[in-house]
């Protein structure tokens, strides 16, 4: 595997050690490190990375409005957002607004590279913390904002539970990947869930 | 009967003169009565016995041919006279004198009337006995200068021929006749209850001797009457009654007047159309029997409808046309007329045209110079021009543009003048306003003054009531608040401190570590292992915290749902696995940071053991809830535990601990069946 990467990450630590601990691994081909996102559309146009590493908090502006614009210059490369809590309402935004993944800081020694690859193989984590605020957020408005199917609902609450894949594959009498195929589904219903926010959004703008 | 030819221009004199002829001829056939005795008078003249009874009755058919035929009428007329020269008489010549006087003042010929007039008066003197002469002479001269226009010679002469034949005359038809003449003199005048009167009378006495003749004259000269009187109904209904009566007598020259009447009535009840055919049936006869009188009257009245209707053009042409026709006649009256009319006329149109101009090149230099009064008043005077001649839809742009322009103008000078009315009448208030209020003033000022030290009082209770109010309640919300601050000065407290404790003391044993991996010769691998080691579980245990003092986890249930997270990530890896029952049942009892918290801490520890040293293959998880107190237990088909040889290790005692501060229990036995192990922990449910 050749895989370059690029990452955002304010934390000077940090971001030098990722960097090592990516370069260390021989899946890893490249490692293109910034401490900000102000000139972000730039790099990422210049930049041809396979995977994207994006802290949630940055300065100039925020992980978020970062996916943003990365999004808007339809960069397909997939991003993982690093952060330190995922009972945070960021983190559901994140995945929202086209993350493809994300990573808590305290798990990234032992995750990082197992979750670029991943992610690189079309999988898309989620715990159950997550998956109890898509939840909370699709019971805040009477109509399904994100057109789940049945099973992908069960899914979800399943998982929202606390139950692993492979409770939730016997809770259902389904196999792992099947699972797992079902939460991906779920992701891409909530980029495009948060494409049609933000269509509106501008739209709404724009006439007002 | 009357035959209608087909008149073509061509032949239109030639069938006249068939009309006339044949209607003589057939008349004297089919008409009785007079035209019987027209044939039995030609029968005495032929038999031309030069008597009394030849003269009469030449003088009868000159009488019977002057309505229709005047130049037959005369020659009868002066074959009287030439019969008298013959005979030396002056018997019948009062009679022929007097036809040919009336008929040549009929036709125009003045001069020959006034010769047979100064004949007749001659032959009046002469023989001042004479009835018949005198009351030929009187009657004639009376209607004489009645045509004259001279109409207190004519009621003279008429009186006395009236007098004259009442007594001497028996002939009815005389009496009848001056009764006729004088009504008309009177009318004349402008005497018509006068002339009605007369008329009257004389048309009754017509009708006693059957006289249809007289009786149309009759008619038609109340006609008259009645139009002066404005009685437009009843005119008409003589005029219609003389017309009818004139048709059937073939008296053209009296149908002409008939029509002049009903024209006249038409007219006067503005019917100008109406009116118009008939002065021009009116003129029609009068070309008939050449006229020149009745054709310029009937020209002038076509004339002035003509004015009335706005044909100006027309009316002028036609008045020049009567004018031309009266000239000749000895109607002076008429010839006046019609000769002010053409004046007037022209005036009219002169000045019409004159004060067209006018107007307009005023109009233009105001709309020049913008003078817009100017203006306004220009198109008032256009109205009026116009509307004056008729020349309405002209007359109405120019109201409209005046209309206008003028409220406009007025508009803005009236709003103006209204303004400065209003200011007047508001400086006017206002100076009344400031009067009164200054009076006011002094009077609220000694009200105030009362009333102020009224007020203090009961706004001084009021206002300490107020106070103390606010501050018993401020000082419960203080103590509140206080209270409250305290109790979370204690939870912080203690996060604090645990955090102080746990983190604080990994820190500062990664920092011991460290040092001493950079000693030489020391096993480096090891202290970063542990170095590793220490900083995940930090990690871990500043999670924990986090999730610890997050308020939305506040139930039980979130806790189970921890637990089965952390279980799966610990177990599914090692290939244990991992089952879970009575979740729902638990679920909703709440708990505190603290004991969630440590009942997560607990069920760490134990899932941590049940995982490293059990050697289990698979890990149940049980939640039971009966009344008030909850328990979970942790299973394991591991290979248990000794209870002898275990030692009350960091982990068991940091159970033991935890239990503890929620009040809870903590239990380590053999599993059911005695095999592996059991972790127990109860805890009492507060609500």
């Amino acid at each position: 595997m050749e895989i370059s990467v690029l990452l955002f990450e304010d934390n000077d630590l940090l971001r030098e050690s990722i960097t090592s601990l990516l370069r260390l691994n021989d899946k890893i081909r490249s490692v293109v490190a910034y401490d900000n996102v102000r000139d972000v559309r730039n790099i990422v146009r210049s930049t041809a990375a396979d995977v994207i590493l994006m802290d949630i908090e940055m300065p100039g502006a925020t992980g978020i409005e970062a996916l943003e614009v990365i999004r808007k210059e339809k960069i397909t490369a997939p991003v993982i957002m690093l952060t330190v809590f995922d009972d945070n309402q960021s983190v559901l935004d994140a995945i929202k607004g086209g993350a493809s993944g994300y990573l808590l800081k305290k798990d990234i020694s032992t995750k990082l590279v197992d979750a670029i690859v991943e992610v690189l193989n079309g999988g898309a984590p989620m715990s159950p913390t997550v998956a109890r605020m898509v939840v909370a957020s699709m019971q805040k408005s009477t109509v399904d904002p994100y057109n789940l199917t049945p099973r992908e609902k069960d899914i979800l609450t399943s998982l929202s539970k606390g139950n692993s894949f492979k409770m939730i594959a016997a809770e259902f009498d389904i196999s792992i990947d099947t699972v797992r195929t079902h939460i991906k589904k779920i992701y891409e219903k909530l980029h495009v869930h948060s494409q049609t926010e933000a269509v509106s959004k501008a739209i709404s703008e724009k006439l007002v | 009967m009357v035959f209608l030819l087909p008149s073509r221009k061509f032949s239109l004199v030639k069938s006249r003169l068939i009309v006339v002829l044949l209607g003589l001829l057939l008349a004297s056939f089919l008409v009785q009565g007079q035209n019987s005795l027209a044939d039995s008078l030609e029968r005495i003249v032929a038999k031309n016995e030069r008597d009394t009874s030849h003269f009469r009755a030449l003088i009868h058919l000159a009488s019977e041919h002057s309505r229709s035929d005047m130049v037959r009428a005369k020659s009868y007329a002066f074959k009287v006279i030439r019969l008298a020269r013959e005979l030396n008489t002056d018997f019948g010549l009062s009679g022929a004198y007097s036809h040919l006087l009336t008929m040549n003042q009929n036709m125009g010929l003045a001069d020959s009337a006034r010769y047979y007039f100064n004949k007749l008066e001659q032959l009046a003197a002469a023989y001042p006995d004479n009835s018949e002469i005198q009351s030929n002479f009187n009657h004639t001269a009376g209607l004489y200068f009645k045509n004259l226009g001279d109409y207190r010679k004519a009621i003279s002469y008429q009186l006395k021929g009236y007098e004259l034949m009442v007594q001497f005359d028996p002939n009815a038809v005389g009496t009848a006749g001056m009764l006729l003449n004088i009504g008309n003199t009177y009318y004349n005048m402008g005497e018509i209850r006068k002339a009605a009167d007369y008329h009257v009378k004389a048309l009754k006495k017509f009708e006693d001797i059957n006289n249809l003749r007289g009786q149309s004259f009759c008619l038609q000269s109340l006609g008259n009457d009645f139009m002066e009187l404005k009685v437009y109904a009843t005119a008409e209904q003589y005029y219609q009654r003389s017309l009818k009566l004139k048709e059937q007598l073939k008296d053209a020259r009296g149908v002409g007047t008939a029509w002049f009447g009903l024209a006249s009535v038409a007219r006067a009840q503005r019917n100008y159309d109406k009116a118009l055919k008939y002065y021009n049936h009116a003129l029609d006869r009068a070309r008939e029997l050449k006229m020149a009188t009745e054709e310029g009257k009937a020209l002038y009245e076509i004339a002035r409808i003509q004015a009335v209707k706005g044909n100006v053009q027309a009316a002028m042409n036609l008045l020049h046309q009567s004018y031309e026709k009266v000239k000749g006649t000895p109607d002076s009256t008429l010839l006046v007329t019609v000769s002010s009319e053409i004046t007037s006329l022209q005036q009219t149109q002169n000045n019409f045209q004159l004060a067209e101009r006018t107007y307009h090149s005023k109009l233009e230099l105001a709309g020049r110079s913008g003078n817009k009064p100017g203006l306004v008043d220009g198109y008032r005077d256009l109205a009026d021009l116009y509307a004056g001649n008729r020349q309405f839809e002209q007359a109405y742009n120019f109201l409209t543009k005046y209309i206008q322009l003028n409220d406009s103008i007025r508009g803005s000078e009236i709003v103006g003048q209204l303004k400065s009315i209003e200011q007047a009448y508001q400086r006017e208030k206002n100076e009344k306003e400031i009067a009164l209020l200054k009076k006011s003033q002094e009077l609220k000022e000694a009200t105030i003054a009362k009333q102020k030290s009224d007020q203090y009082m009961i706004a001084v209770a009021f206002v300490s009531a107020v106070v103390i109010a606010m501050i018993l309640f401020n000082r419960y919300k203080a103590i509140n608040k206080v209270q409250r601050q305290v109790e979370i000065e204690k939870v912080r407290n203690h996060i604090a401190r645990d955090l102080h404790d746990d983190i604080g003391s990994t820190l500062s044993s990664i920092n011991l570590i460290s040092r001493l991996a950079l000693q030489e010769g020391t096993d480096v691998q090891k202290y970063l292992a542990r170095i590793a080691e220490n900083s995940s579980r930090m990690m871990e245990s500043m999670s924990d915290i986090v999730w610890s003092i997050n308020p939305s986890h506040d139930s039980f249930g979130q806790v189970v749902v921890k637990m089965k997270e952390f279980a799966a990530e610990i177990l599914e890896p090692r290939n244990i696995s991992f089952q879970v029952s009575g979740e729902d049942d638990v679920s909703g009892i709440p708990v505190d940071i603290e004991k969630r918290k440590n009942l997560f801490l607990i069920f760490k520890e134990a899932i941590n053991n049940a995982a490293k040293y059990s050697g289990a293959s698979c890990v149940k998880l049980v939640f039971t809830r009966n009344q008030n107190e909850v328990s979970f237990a942790i299973l394991d088909d591991g290979a248990g535990f000794d209870p002898a040889k275990v030692r009350l290790g960091n982990g068991l005692k940091n159970m033991e601990a935890r239990a503890k501060a929620f009040n809870g229990s903590w239990s380590l036995d053999r599993g059911p069946l005695g095999k592996g192990t059991q972790v127990m922990v109860r805890f009492a449910i507060t609500s």
